[in-house]
């Protein structure tokens, strides 16, 4: 029999337990939690645009994203040509023939014809291309049967007609080599066979990233997780070495990634990002012969930045692009070994790339360049005078978007 | 790719319409059944009095005692409750909605498995959206039916177990487990979910009847509910969830005005709108008052429930009901309008599974002396069926709801036993099949080995063929698979059939390409699939002749053509043009336009 009072008691202490968690539970709440973004680790992968240019024999090519750019679906890539001995752009996008909202990638070389492959998008996993040899006027096609991976190096062609491909990314990366024309490809390498090699091992192989052809050999870049290494890997008899690339001592600590590789009239040219305490520095390297390399100084980007594009500059060496976070844009081009990065006047807003035309002499700031600007449905041809000081418009070009057509 | 069906489509509205009077037409039926069997025992039962006049006088049935009140306060109100949801159910938009804008938006933010358990579900109903509609419709309102006609004894107590094993269903496919595993539980919003308070009062009407014979089930019931409470006080004081803030810091809404206002943007009558608004401005402006009084209001009725003293628990009670009353309005929005709102969300349940507990503590039924020895034993049911009306009309009745439940049950478990989809998606997508009778135009083309194919080479064989982009990046790969589906769902019969797609995209016409296609879609390793190209010019006259149209697209767009299949029949007949837009591309209208491919193909 339980008396009134010990009812009353049991009420009480009900009361006083339920107040109590009450209390402690908003006490608990609000003590201040330790950030999770303070502790995360930076982000050692760097994106890597594709918007870029290149010189093949009959011309200037270039691509860039035009659409509505926040959306993939209505992101379409576009593929520009500059005929050599003319300065009007055209789009030659038409000739792809199929959705470009995963990207286009090029790749030429002396005497061979411009590739433009297209990446994977939506429903479509493998990589159809097509290629010109007489400055788009026709065209034929070939296929890779995988998606080519998303680097602008992950295609490339040699002087010979060799074509290698990049396919798929991080450590399930393939190396491919054509076999017949470009629709048959035979697999050189993989990310993980090269990880299990003594030089891939030195490396930390975690991803490959771009490919290129040199006097014959196979030439493959890859994202290293071992510290102040790069890794830039050549095959020679049928074994992978890695290419003695040394870098300045303040990048000892930075991990390293090959952004692209490409063919020069002398050797490759290599552009490597270096990621250390949240920042990129970007580094060009050229092979010497004789299996040397030479960097250039670092170019440090600056803090909350991003790269838009980079790309050969039109002889041997290679130009970088980036935009700050309010959406100013850089221009730095580095000649070759030995040479230091030069600012170029500041490209106009929503610049997507830049493309070099063949210099009238050996000073980069006689050679002339375009920036080309995309915004909506318009790109706008913005080319920077001969004083190097200013750009001024040159052309625009309306794109005939249809949004929604990939949906 | 088009886009998905709307959810009114005529086409299912139709088809759910007249599932809905089709199967109204049997529970008339039953109906009818019920009212003759019911005339029949009135028969027997006006005969029997008879003859016990000459006979002398029966012995009278042993009385039954009254039902416990708080067991029909829950078997009447959530009887109501199931009545009114089943005919929420018959909304027009239910068919295509349902999935769309109930069942999926209230897994959001809810982990993996939680989503794995509710896509079970959706396929079921994504599938067969008619039937499960339906189906739904009468289950619910058959159990409503059931918890009102049966007020006692086991057909009663059934009753309670069907609502709780149909509510459990309901909340667990259909509300995700009430949100319970997803970030930003509120009781506000109506958590752990309305259903789970049916399935309570289910598992409370399926109690025997000596559970309500003293006050012990109503403490447990209100102590259940005084510990639901605090612990949704605490939830509801917990800080940095975004209730003691009426706007966020960029200004923008809290977390209370933000669902006030996504509710109160339902199609309903302004009058019922403009109080959510007000309520909605008031939150934005008192953001912390009003968090902290929900808190302390929720904390204190719980604390008195949690005493099960009836005099404090009244307090509590009246306290509840008018806190659950303001949220149903002012927050909740009533919660069934809009078109797919499929109940009156969980206020309403809330409160009633209140006021049951405490009628259950506060007036229990009278036990039986455990002195007293009746005197007459309690009669077998055939006996009572012809002696008692009120027990015959009873039983009758709960045989009808029954029935009813399974008018819905029946259909719901085929369907959920059926792997295809129902063809009907696909005659709202894309039309039905149009009936052709002549001649298929020629073709002779390269296989994607590189063998040469004609039309005439297949004679003897039913052709299913199509037009196909081999570097598509929508569309083509699904009607491929729509294709291979077919293939499938044929089985042996397919030996017979041969499935053709021809090059769509004047550049790429090379064998290699329509390789890595079929690689792509895994067909490469399907007998009867057979992929054509052949010269641009081969190519366009063959589009002519089909009148597929194959142009390109500026800007980076794909080749644009095209969505179409035929039907060829072994003597080179066209039978059947079917318009092979894929729509949504879901896995429900995938599968339908297979069986409506498979079903042409068996006809020709």
């Amino acid at each position: 029999m339980i008396t009134a009072q010990a009812r009353q008691r049991r009420l009480v202490a009900l009361i006083g337990v339920v107040t109590v968690s009450l209390v402690t539970t908003v006490v608990l709440g609000f003590v201040p939690r330790r950030s999770v973004s303070a502790a995360a680790t930076p982000s050692v992968s760097i994106p890597t645009p594709l918007s870029t240019s290149l010189q093949s024999d009959a011309g200037t090519w270039a691509t860039v994203p035009m659409g509505h750019l926040g959306q993939p679906r209505n992101t379409f890539w576009q593929l520009f040509f500059r005929p050599t001995g003319t300065a009007t752009w055209s789009n030659e996008v038409e000739a792809t023939a199929t959705a470009t909202n995963g990207g286009l990638e090029l790749a030429a070389a002396p005497g061979q014809p411009l590739v433009a492959a297209v990446r994977p998008t939506n429903l479509l996993h493998f990589s159809p291309l097509v290629y010109t040899a007489d400055g788009g006027h026709s065209w034929s096609d070939g296929v890779v049967s995988k998606g080519l991976a998303s680097s602008p190096s992950a295609l490339s062609i040699s002087s010979g007609g060799h074509a290698l491909a990049l396919v798929d990314g991080g450590l399930s990366a393939e190396v491919l080599a054509s076999t017949r024309g470009l629709s048959t490809w035979k697999i050189l390498t993989t990310a993980r066979r090269l990880a299990s090699t003594a030089p891939g091992d030195a490396c930390g192989v975690r991803s490959l990233t771009a490919v290129a052809s040199l006097d014959g050999a196979v030439v493959v870049g890859a994202g290293c997780s071992r510290a102040g290494v790069a890794g830039i890997f050549e095959e020679q008899g049928g074994s992978w070495e890695r290419e003695p690339v040394a870098l300045a001592r303040p990048l000892h600590q930075g991990r390293v990634e090959v952004l692209s590789l490409q063919q020069t009239a002398t050797g490759i040219a290599a552009l490597l990002g270096v990621a250390r305490q949240g920042e990129t520095s970007l580094v060009a390297a050229w092979s010497t012969g004789g299996g040397g390399w030479s960097t250039s100084p670092v170019l440090a980007e600056a803090s909350g930045s991003r790269l838009v594009s980079f790309g050969p500059d039109g002889a041997e060496g290679v130009f970088a692009l980036t935009a700050t976070s309010s959406g100013a844009e850089h221009l730095a081009v580095v000649a070759g070994a030995g040479q230091p990065w030069r600012q170029i006047a500041p490209p106009p807003r929503q610049t997507e790339t830049v493309a070099f035309f063949p210099a009238a002499g050996p000073a980069i700031d006689a050679r002339p360049v375009d920036a080309l600007a995309a915004q909506g449905r318009t790109m706008t041809v913005w080319a920077l005078t001969p004083s190097g000081t200013r750009w001024v418009k040159a052309q625009v070009v309306h794109v005939n978007i249809d949004y929604g057509s990939s949906s | 790719m088009g886009k998905g069906l709307t959810t009114g489509d005529s086409i299912v509205v139709s088809a759910f319409h007249t599932a809905l009077l089709h199967q109204g037409l049997i529970v008339l039926l039953l109906l009818a059944a019920a009212g003759v069997s019911l005339n029949v025992l009135h028969s027997i039962q006006l005969r029997r009095a008879s003859d016990g006049a000459g006979a002398g006088t029966p012995p009278p049935l042993p009385a039954q005692p009254p039902e416990p009140a708080g067991r029909r306060i829950a078997r009447i109100s959530f009887g109501l409750l199931w009545l009114f949801d089943g005919l929420l159910q018959g909304q027009s938009s239910m068919p295509l909605g349902m999935i769309s804008q109930v069942i999926k938006p209230s897994a959001d933010g809810s982990p993996s498995w939680v989503h794995d358990v509710v896509d079970a579900g959706a396929t079921i109903w994504n599938y067969h959206p008619v039937q499960a509609a339906a189906a739904t419709v009468w289950i619910q309102v058959g159990i409503g039916l059931w918890l009102l006609v049966a007020r006692r004894g086991a057909w009663s107590r059934l009753g309670g177990l069907a609502g709780l094993g149909w509510g459990l269903l309901v909340w667990s496919f259909g509300e995700s487990f009430g949100g319970i595993f997803a970030p930003g539980l509120t009781w506000l919003f109506g958590a752990p979910g309305g259903v789970i308070f049916y399935c309570a009062a289910g598992l409370l009407v399926a109690l025997p009847s000596r559970s309500w014979a003293t006050p012990r089930l109503g403490r447990i019931v209100l102590r259940a509910m005084g510990t639901f409470f605090v612990g949704m006080a605490v939830l509801q004081a917990w800080p940095g969830r975004g209730f003691w803030n009426g706007t966020t810091r960029s200004g923008g809404s809290g977390s209370l005005p933000a669902m006030v206002q996504s509710m109160a943007q339902s199609p309903q009558p302004h009058v019922f709108s403009s109080w959510a608004a007000s309520f909605e401005s008031f939150d934005a402006a008192h953001g912390w008052g009003v968090n902290l009084f929900v808190v302390i209001a929720l904390a204190a009725i719980g604390i008195t429930f949690l005493t099960a003293r009836p005099r404090l628990t009244r307090i509590g009670l009246a306290a509840a009901v008018v806190l659950c009353l303001a949220d149903w309005v002012l927050i909740e929005d009533f919660g069934f309008f809009g078109g797919v709102g499929t109940d009156p969300n969980s206020m309403i349940p809330l409160a009633l599974l209140c006021i049951a507990g405490y009628v259950a503590l506060a007036r229990p039924a009278l036990a039986p002396d455990p002195g007293v020895v009746p005197i007459v034993a309690e009669p077998a049911w055939g006996e009572r069926l012809v002696a008692s009306p009120g027990y015959a009309f009873q039983l009758v009745a709960a045989l009808v709801a029954i029935g009813v439940v399974l008018v819905g049950g029946i259909p719901m478990a085929l369907a959920a036993a059926n792997p295809n989809a129902d063809p009907i998606l696909a005659t709202a997508t894309d039309g039905a099949p149009t009936p052709l009778h002549n001649s298929a135009p020629a073709f002779s083309l390269v296989n994607q080995n590189g063998r040469p194919v004609s039309l005439s080479s297949l004679r003897g064989k039913t052709v299913a063929l199509t037009f196909l982009d081999p570097v598509c990046t929508s569309d083509c790969p699904v009607i491929a698979q729509e294709f291979h589906e077919a293939d499938t769902l044929l089985g042996s019969a397919a030996k017979g059939v041969e499935f053709i797609a021809i090059d769509a995209n004047p550049r790429y016409t090379s064998p290699d390409d329509l390789v890595a296609f079929d690689q792509q879609e895994g067909l490469n390793h399907v007998s009867n699939w057979l992929y054509l190209t052949g010269s641009k010019a081969q190519l366009q006259g063959i589009w002519d002749a089909y009148g597929i149209l194959v142009e390109y697209a500026a800007g980076g767009a794909m080749i644009a053509h095209g969505d179409t299949a035929y039907v060829i029949n072994p003597q080179g007949d066209l039978r059947d043009e079917l318009d092979a837009d894929p729509g949504g591309a879901t896995s429900a209208t995938k599968s339908s336009f297979a069986v409506t491919l498979a079903n042409a193909i068996t006809g020709a």
